[in-house]
């Protein structure tokens, strides 16, 4: 279900079964970090889990405010990651707290790890990453070690569904923006 | 930041910390079954996670292949749920395996759990948290049941982000439409 004429059907919503692993074995594209996870109905997105160094909750929770702050002064701060949708979670399990990082994005998962570091070291917004067990010390320097990291912990989905299968972003704004000009240019005409 | 003139603009990418246990506590609204998760600029969602009865994976990713062909065969088959996104995972932590359940929609919590129930019910196809420890194995006549299992298991979010934040699926997919009729009318005026 990964030809491009399934995928410029925008028009139906649209689910994908994917196998074991996260990839299509017979269709494995290699990226620069390993094998590229499949674009999906749902657009690229990953799934990190990791285990939260004990004591550390209260820093995901104030790292939540301070990216709502950010995002409030500067909307277009995490403009080159070309999200959907981000969520951010903290779980139990059997009395030990999990992250969870999910995200809905339309660029390749390698290239928006890349793209994180390098926001991270641009803006002084640290990573919520790193109150997670495992994570590497060296990763402003070391963007390799990040991507790792991520990969390690990513879980792929087994089952994907879109609304709007495949569309980006950037066409959804631009659709947005020009009903709401078509909007107002008939408001003109009354 | 839940005000509804933040809630209109959608020119804006928009980030929203959730306190801990999901609610603002002085903006509770009461739903049918409890609490109503608040809308983020990530619109209604939520991220369910369950242990899977063992033995019980491969189960599960065949219903993944299931729902692909029934979508396919019935695009609109979900349209009750008025949904963006879903994604399906299954986990590893500690060698048992969870399941979880991410979601993306424009309908409260308690209505899409039982606009579920009721699909499910109709296209006579069993759910596949059936497959999951604790699920009420009487939940086709019992939906307060299915509601509660699924309340116990959703884990809030700390944090969502949006890019085009509070925007419908329905206004997405209107603006997408239009988008493409003025492009076709574009193009018959050459």
């Amino acid at each position: 279900m990964t030809d491009s004429s399934k995928q410029t059907d925008w028009t139906k919503p649209a689910a994908m079964a994917i196998p074991k692993g996260g990839f299509f074995k017979d269709k494995v594209e290699q990226g620069r970090y390993g094998p590229i996870f499949p674009k999906s109905p749902a657009c690229y997105g990953f799934t990190l889990i990791a285990k939260v160094i004990p004591g550390r909750e209260e820093n995901l929770y104030e790292y939540a405010r301070n990216l709502e702050k950010a995002v409030a002064k500067q909307p277009d701060v995490l403009a080159v990651l070309k999200l959907h949708y981000l969520r951010w979670q903290i779980f139990q399990i059997k009395g030990e707290s999990y992250f969870q990082y999910q995200g809905i994005f339309d660029t390749d998962f390698d290239k928006y790890t890349e793209d994180a570091v390098t926001i991270f070291s641009a803006t002084g917004i640290s990573t919520s990453f790193e109150n997670l067990e495992g994570f590497p010390k060296d990763w402003k320097t070391n963007p390799s070690s990040f991507v790792k990291f991520v990969r390690d912990h990513h879980c792929p989905s087994f089952l994907e569904y879109g609304e709007y299968p495949y569309v980006s972003a950037r066409e959804i704004k631009k659709a947005l923006k020009l009903k709401a000009a078509f909007s107002e240019a008939l408001d003109q005409m009354q | 930041m839940t005000d509804s003139s933040k809630q209109n603009d959608w020119t804006k990418p928009a980030a929203m910390a959730i306190p801990k246990g999901g609610f603002f506590k002085d903006k509770v609204e009461q739903g049918r079954y409890g609490p109503i998760f608040p809308k983020s600029p990530a619109c209604y969602g939520f991220t369910i996670i369950a242990k899977i009865k063992p033995g019980r994976e491969e189960t599960i990713r065949a219903y993944g292949k299931k729902i692909e062909d029934t979508i396919a065969g019935l695009p609109e088959a979900l349209e009750v749920l008025q949904l963006h996104y879903l994604r399906w995972v299954l986990f590893d932590i500690n060698k048992e395996t969870y399941f979880m359940y991410q979601g993306i929609f424009d309908t409260d919590f308690d209505k899409y759990t039982e606009d579920a129930v009721a699909l499910f019910s109709k296209y006579g196809i069993n759910t596949i948290f059936e497959n999951l420890e604790g699920f009420p194995e009487d939940w086709k006549t019992s939906p307060a049941a299915f509601v509660k299992f699924v309340r116990e298991h959703q884990c809030p979010s700390f944090l969502e982000y949006g890019e085009y934040p509070y925007v419908s699926a329905k206004e997405i997919k209107k603006a997408l439409k239009l988008k493409a009729a003025f492009s076709e009318a574009l193009d018959q005026m050459q």
